[in-house]
């Protein structure tokens, strides 16, 4: 049982919009920054990530490879539909008509078949600049919010709670979590509510920490706001009503946790971090690779990013769903392949599963994995790393939450 | 679905392996395409009527202008006021409740459209079908009906590979608050149970499942679901070896009975924690 995935921040990109944005059934909805006369405007786009071949590819990707990436092909197609647009501009000086023999017929009939050519593919190019334009602005969207909230520094050490790093020095984990919850100038309420949880529910820490941390975080934001509540006339942050919701409930869905805790129905998920793939050195060329690519680039958003979200290239651990996946895909003995019903609806009657068990049977190549009560983008992306051309692993459940989501659901049930 | 003859100038679900993109290709084969331009005499302008959880289902995978390149000049949620357009036919995708049969008998009455063609996202119960057996007749208004099928697509396909049921809202809170009933359980579970037949019957083949055996307390609430599913399942097969004309639609637009060379896993897990109070009354120690 699973309650950390839910809850935790991410970093990639479609987990990133989905918790950071107004984002339903494939819709972004979002307000732009208001710059200098500008209003803020309303925009929403329609994101389908099967058609689109941007986004289908960088999805799942780490979100300052996203904002890279978009920024190296934006550049490319703009040169691509400039030199389509000159060589128009050029075909009308030159007589392109097929048949006109001149000293240089030859290159006159070659500029023809070109023009046309190009002239085919600018409705493409345009409509692919147009998509990866799209992508800048919720690119940039999300980069507000990122760099507002600090939200990097939320994943780290989330994803080091999570992964166990602070399996041996409690003290410290509590030490770090509550540097950054009392922090007026980092995370909004939820962000810190959120990391509280994560401590709760990862670490051996017992009940009294974790009750210090979360009053430490409550006089905090009492006394001085959080980082988005004006600030009132004697210069005090004050909470806004909004807030001081959003604390209460979430000081609920502590408690509600650690109910659950203290009966031990829910396993601390304390696992040795098994990292899909990239090795520690893989880890430290893909960020200097990246800070000298930024370096070179003059774009503003991936400048920013450098600053603030750099940390987010991090090793990307397996969950416990995926873990659990894995094992009954790969019918690895001593895992939950044992321990776990056997059900087959083509078969009348009860299944022997120890005849089944000494049989060899044939890998399953299309897997659906269903979460009850809640599932999440986080997991989703997830999953597909054990996804492979043999194997397809399809995610489902009774509704996809965002992190507040799930927090206020979990809010409502002390 | 979209197509008001019979035959089959689907899409075809393209040989992908991922179930979704059968889920995909299954409300599009649904709703199926033909080559010919719309508006010619094979693929005819027509009227795609919803109620507000099938717009959910449609949205993500099917655009306005998709729409109308299979035809569809209008589409209308079930619950507005519509006039009346004596000579196109109708497609309705409802869920299959008391007051969209109503509301379908009623439009039948008065004569809005050429034809009515219905599909329900859920399998219509008995009871509820001859109801509006009885409404339709009542009003004598049996030859509207075109069509009337079962197409099992009560689940949201967001992406290829990610589906989510358009089932009730808050259900962690809903099924982990301490007063829960075991008939809240029941019946949320059925649902459940439901919705995942849509998804494994669009994707065409049939699975097997794997679950969590939770020691105590889980055992009723998983064990009703899973054999619930199972026993849907079942049920289902039978019906599809005797060819029963639910309008069970495949992924691949083709044969009902799908012989599964690639087999399936349905995974199951649950993020609630396993203490539910009302197992603990019953088979607590």
């Amino acid at each position: 049982m699973d309650l950390i995935t839910p809850i935790q921040h991410s970093s990639t990109y479609q987990a990133l919009i989905d918790d950071l944005l107004l984002h339903r059934a494939n819709r972004v909805e979002f307000t732009t920054k208001s710059e200098g006369n500008k209003r803020p405007q309303l925009k929403k786009f329609d994101l389908d990530a099967d058609q689109d071949p941007f986004y289908s590819r960088h999805k799942f990707k780490p979100f300052p490879e996203a904002i890279e990436s978009n920024g190296l092909e934006l550049q490319d197609v703009t040169t691509r539909e400039t030199a389509i647009r000159s060589k128009t501009v050029a075909g009308g000086g030159d007589d392109a008509t097929a048949g006109s023999y001149q000293g240089d017929s030859f290159t006159g009939a070659t500029s023809a078949t070109d023009l046309a050519s190009a002239v085919d593919s600018l409705p493409k190019l345009l409509e692919r600049k147009k998509q990866l334009e799209m992508h800048t602005s919720i690119l940039q969207a999300v980069m507000n919010e990122v760099a507002a909230r600090d939200v990097p520094q939320f994943f780290e050490l989330e994803s080091a709670l999570a992964s166990g790093q602070y399996k041996n020095d409690s003290a410290k984990a509590k030490s770090q979590v509550m540097a950054l919850v009392t922090d007026t100038s980092k995370g909004n309420v939820e962000d810190k509510i959120r990391l509280v949880i994560v401590f709760c529910l990862a670490t051996t820490a017992p009940g009294s920490d974790v009750s210090e941390v979360v009053q430490a975080m409550a006089n905090a934001l009492e006394n001085q706001g959080s980082n988005d509540s004006g600030k009132a006339a004697d210069g005090q942050g004050v909470l806004s009503k909004e807030d001081r919701a959003k604390l209460d409930m979430g000081l609920k869905a502590i408690e509600y946790l650690k109910k659950l805790r203290s009966m031990q129905m829910i396993p601390t998920n304390i696992s040795d971090a098994e990292d899909y793939g990239s090795k520690s050195s893989g880890n430290a060329d893909l960020l200097s690779g990246f800070m000298a690519r930024a370096t070179n680039q003059a774009t503003g958003l991936l400048a920013k990013a450098t600053e603030k979200v750099s940390s987010m290239l991090g090793k990307i651990v397996k969950h416990h769903s995926t873990r659990v996946v894995e094992n009954l895909c790969e019918m690895r003995p001593n895992t939950e392949d044992d321990e776990y019903l056997y059900l087959d609806p083509k078969v009348k009657g009860d299944v022997d599963i120890k005849a089944l068990r000494q049989m060899t049977r044939a890998p399953y190549r299309e897997v659906i994995t269903f979460m009850i009560s809640g599932g999440c983008y986080a997991e989703y992306q997830n999953l597909q790393m054990i996804a492979n051309e043999r194997r397809s692993v399809t995610y489902g459940s009774t509704e996809l939450l965002s992190p507040c989501e799930f927090l206020s659901q979990l809010g409502k049930l002390s | 679905m979209l197509s008001l003859n019979n035959d089959t100038h689907g899409i075809s679900s393209s040989g992908t392996t991922s179930s979704a993109a059968g889920a995909g290709a299954g409300i599009s084969s649904s709703i199926m395409y033909n080559d010919t331009p719309a508006g010619t005499s094979y693929n005819q302008w027509k009227i795609l009527i919803y109620d507000v959880p099938c717009r959910s289902i449609i949205s993500p995978l099917l655009s306005v202008s998709q729409l109308r390149a299979r035809g569809v000049t209008l589409h209308l949620l079930i619950g507005t006021e519509r006039e009346a357009i004596p000579d196109v036919p109708a497609v309705y995708f409802v869920k299959p409740t008391r007051e969209n049969l109503k509301m379908i008998a009623q439009d039948c009455a008065k004569r809005l459209y050429s034809k009515v063609h219905i599909n329900f996202a859920t399998k219509l119960d008995r009871s509820l079908m001859e109801e509006f057996g009885k409404l339709v007749v009542q009003n004598g208004c049996l030859d509207m009906i075109a069509s009337l099928h079962d197409q099992y697509l009560d689940f949201v396909c967001l992406e290829r590979n990610l589906f989510s049921l358009c089932n009730q809202k808050d259900s962690y809170a809903l099924m982990n608050r301490s007063g829960v009933t075991d008939v809240d359980m029941d019946n949320y579970l059925s649902d459940v149970a439901y919705g995942l037949l849509s998804v494994v019957g669009t994707s065409g083949s049939v699975p097997v499942i794997r679950c969590a055996k939770v020691r105590m307390f889980c055992c009723y609430c998983c064990c009703f679901f899973f054999l619930s599913l199972d026993g849907c399942m079942q049920s289902l097969l039978t019906c599809v070896t005797m060819s029963c004309t639910t309008g069970w639609s495949t992924g691949n637009g083709g044969t009902k009975t799908q012989q599964t060379h690639r087999r399936t896993s349905l995974y199951f897990d649950q993020p609630q924690n396993a203490t539910q109070s009302s197992p603990i009354c019953h088979f607590g120690p």
